[in-house]
């Protein structure tokens, strides 16, 4: 039985606390938004599926908890993963300046051709603007990275965001990931260890 | 002989003890239901035997788990409670220091024994007793079968081996040393570990601590003493229904999706529901129909419409309500009978009267709940023993409040505390409908920003830690003062929690998992390879890379199930916790999973564990039934498990309430 996907793409969220991590993934997987959002512990875990240049693409996205001594816990399963996206808040300084430490853990415990993506999420917040763009900008050119402003709240540029992030890995992978699954027929994509892990990276250096 | 041999000795006997712990559990529960006036039953002298043993297992895994991030682990903990054993401010507090090497043989191996691998078919432990307690002369319902007749019979049999069986010596448990090396080759996954100063010793000073104070914690190995014996009793009754119920398959699987409106209520009424009998169903919805529908419960949060038929809710809830009122008169009763005083907790294995562990896990009434809480946990005594430290710690915090690294993140989770709970909201919304957010307007935040503040000051190795907002959180909702939840607060992390499962290492959060995945392939081995892969459990944990579920899970224990399951259900999982310990989390863990195991393994798409996991728990309404499963355990007379329920008293049981004893007593 073939699964009713052409790809399955792992994505992880990962920033400060507080930047609107859980607040983007509400938005992207159910379109909607509050603000009395809890506190993420741990992970939390969303699914959605997407057409993509005529094919279909499953988005199996973890929001992790932002506070650092949680990395122990989520750090480990960032080499599961194809795609990273970083978020800061475009109104918290502190969550722009550590992006460079998340990108150090990025680079410390996920495969090396990893996808990331730059958020500054709160865009909507403009009063409250510190972060500039050109700074940003300038800190995802310098690691090859897409960056996006958007606002989880007023739906700006979040469905973009994930979009872009898919495509790229899509771009890069995609193609060696399906070969590998129709190789081996296998009818699920598994999700421990390894499984889906080893044909995934094997497929990003092909 | 090198250390590493000797870590390997421990285990090999570990292994070998918890392999022989079942037969002789088998023939301790023959011998148990015959002589049930004895006052030991042989499992319990079994789990005696395995304590040290089980302890070695779980601390090789700890400690093995620790390899790969932290060669060594100093853990600093508050002593088990005594009115004398009071941390001092800023101190460390009772040190204990692990060190280990790992290695790894065999470890593609798998254990010789998974007790519930031949459970493919679904059980047949519930009938007319599943509830117990409402069928029991201990019931809140007016609505008896006949069979409640000879439930109240078993009940009483069981009632008096339940409080024999409770005496456990636990500083009776025996040691490995080299010269007991097993040959047996059952023993295959195999890790080498070095453990200075021994769980064993600083286990005795916590059983020293626990038999001074009677009230506090009670010992893990009385208490699954008391399971065993319990269970004996009752399994031949329900051995003896099942036989003569052919439905009874039906009627678990319809009962279990009843519970989680999966399925029609009406279609079934199941027999163990403290409500009107099939007849009265017509009279039952009429009555459900004239109740009020409340969008929140009686602590604020919203009731989760959203996962729950509601139909169901209001059934359930009417249901429950006679349940609680019937409770809250038996605790009453309890407490005049004794002058206004919680009954001591017996843990020397003399007969329990009343037997106040049933009376806990039959949950206690709010009205009690938070001092109850209090009283046996050891909070209150640790609070009483010493006055105005929390103010002072306060007024410390409250200075230095800038200087506080964990400010910041304290402050912002404040309003994402039970943001949708009536006592935590504190949203504004002005006059153009922007919302502003302000937790100094609420009394509730401004109490939970000052627990937090004040325990980043006691406990600073730990400082603050997410999701420590959640527990204080709901102690807050039934303590009396924020000193109250101060301490238990402090109680739960420093005497209940591991060590270091919220320090900046959260290496306890980490092991917790890794055990909970080896009972998981312990236990659940078709479960196990659904999770991982195929991947065999020793292979993730030598490469660290558990499978992704435990992401999931890791959430369950971090706020004791807060989040995860409806709220009253937490509240009465929380009841047996302070009383029973740490292992009823990862029981409720293993029920939990244990419960989806037809769902796991029906997916086609093994990503779809994921939401399975992450919701089906929120459908856990039923909690009074729910808390049958992970509390209370199911075999037949042949010793053959049939239960889908964690029982405590298997080997994964056994597993579970020795490794957490160890886990509290020295391997963190």
């Amino acid at each position: 039985m073939n699964p009713e996907y052409d790809y399955l793409f792992k994505l992880l969220l990962i920033g400060d606390s507080g930047v609107g991590k859980s607040c983007l993934l509400l938005r992207f997987a159910d379109d909607s938004y509050t603000e009395s959002y809890i506190s993420t512990i741990g992970v939390d875990f969303k699914i959605r599926t997407i057409e993509l240049d005529g094919k279909t693409v499953k988005l199996q996205i973890w929001d992790t908890a932002g506070q650092e001594r949680f990395r122990t816990i989520t750090s480990s399963y960032y080499r599961g993963a194809h795609g990273i996206i970083i978020v800061y808040d475009v109104t918290d300084q502190d969550s722009f300046n550590n992006v460079e430490q998340w990108i150090r853990e990025v680079d410390r415990y996920a495969a090396e051709d990893i996808e990331k993506v730059l958020i500054g999420n709160k865009n909507d917040l403009v009063d409250k603007k510190v972060v500039d763009i050109n700074q940003a900008q300038e800190l995802a050119d310098s690691y090859g990275m897409a960056l996006l402003e958007t606002s989880a709240k007023e739906s700006t540029n979040v469905e973009q965001a994930f979009l872009t992030m898919a495509r790229q890995i899509k771009e890069r992978v995609g193609n060696a990931i399906q070969q590998h699954q129709q190789q081996q027929q296998q009818s699920t994509v598994r999700v421990g260890q390894g499984a889906s892990v080893q044909p995934q990276q094997s497929g990003g250096c092909c | 002989m090198t250390s590493q041999q000797d870590r390997q000795l421990y285990i090999q006997q570990a292994f070998k003890e918890l392999s022989q712990s079942i037969s002789q559990q088998q023939s301790g529960k023959a011998t148990n239901h015959i002589g049930r006036t004895t006052t030991r039953s042989p499992f319990t002298d079994t789990i005696l035997k395995t304590t040290t043993a089980t302890a070695s297992v779980t601390a090789s895994t700890a400690t093995s788990t620790l390899k790969t991030k932290t060669s060594i682990v100093k853990s600093t903990t508050l002593p088990l409670t005594t009115s004398k054993s009071s941390p001092t401010f800023n101190q460390p507090r009772g040190k204990q220091k692990t060190s280990g090497t790992v290695s790894m043989v065999n470890k593609h191996q798998r254990f010789p024994y998974s007790p519930l691998t031949d459970l493919a078919k679904p059980s047949l432990h519930h009938d007319k007793d599943q509830y117990g307690d409402l069928s029991d002369e201990d019931n809140g319902s007016s609505h008896r079968s006949n069979l409640s007749i000879n439930n109240r019979k078993l009940y009483s049999e069981s009632n008096i081996s339940f409080s024999s069986s409770t005496g456990t010596n636990s500083s009776s448990s025996s040691h490995y040393s080299g010269d007991s090396i097993p040959s047996t080759p059952i023993l295959t996954p195999v890790i080498h570990t070095v453990l200075s100063g021994g769980s064993s010793s600083s286990s005795s000073n916590s059983h020293t601590a626990r038999d001074k104070k009677m009230s506090r914690i009670p010992s893990y190995s009385s208490s699954i003493g008391s399971f065993t014996t319990h269970s004996s009793t009752r399994s031949k009754q329900q051995l003896s229904h099942t036989a003569s119920t052919t439905a009874s398959v039906k009627w678990d699987w319809t009962i279990e999706e009843d519970a989680y409106g999966r399925s029609n209520l009406d279609q079934t009424q199941p027999p163990c529901m403290p409500c009107p009998q099939k007849k009265n169903v017509e009279q039952d919805d009429l009555l459900i129909s004239t109740l009020e529908t409340t969008e929140r419960d009686r602590y604020g949060f919203k009731k989760p419409v959203q996962w729950i038929n509601l139909k169901h809710l209001k059934r359930f809830e009417h249901h429950y309500q006679s349940v609680l009122h019937y409770r809250n008169q038996k605790w009453n009763q309890l407490l005049a009978d004794h002058e206004n005083q919680f009954p001591p907790l017996n843990a020397k294995g003399k007969k329990e009267t009343p037997p106040l562990r049933r009376y806990i896990r039959k949950g206690i009434p709010h009205t009690y709940r938070g001092k109850a809480w209090m009283h046996y946990s050891g909070a209150r005594s640790k609070m009483e023993a010493h006055p105005g430290l929390y103010d002072s710690l306060l007024a410390s915090a409250m200075a230095t409040e800038d200087q506080n690294e964990f400010a910041q993140v304290i402050r912002r989770d404040l309003h994402r505390t039970f943001p949708d709970n009536t006592q935590f909201a504190c949203a504004h919304t002005d006059q153009d409908g922007n919302i502003t957010l302000d937790p100094e307007s609420n009394a509730k935040l401004v109490s939970l920003k000052h627990i937090l503040f004040a325990f980043s000051v006691y406990s600073p190795h730990i400082g603050y830690c997410q999701s420590l907002n959640y527990l204080v959180g709901i102690f807050l909702l039934f303590t009396e003062s924020e000193e109250e939840a101060f301490w238990l607060l402090v109680n739960t992390v420093h005497d209940y929690c591991p060590s270091s499962m919220y320090d900046v290492t959260m290496e306890g959060a980490n092991i917790d998992q890794v055990v909970l995945m080896m009972m998981v392939y312990e236990q659940m081995p078709s479960i196990w390879n659904k999770l991982a892969g195929g991947k065999c459990f020793w292979e993730c944990e030598q490469t660290d890379s558990m499978p992704s579920i435990t992401l999931v899970t890791s959430h369950w224990f971090l706020t004791l199930f807060i989040n995860i399951v409806p709220i009253e259900t937490v509240l009465r999982i929380w009841d047996c916790f302070f009383i029973e310990g740490y292992q009823v989390i990862f029981r409720t863990a293993l029920t939990i999973i244990k419960m989806n195991e037809h769902d796991i393994w029906a997916l086609d798409d093994p990503i779809d564990v994921f939401p399975l996991l992450q919701n089906m728990p929120r459908r856990l309404m039923d909690c009074h039934r729910f808390m049958e499963l992970p509390i209370s355990p199911n075999k037949t007379s042949n010793g053959s498990e049939l239960s889908s329920k964690i029982g405590g008293n298997n080997v994964g049981g056994q597993s579970l309430t020795i490794w957490s004893s160890a886990h509290k007593g020295g391997v963190v």
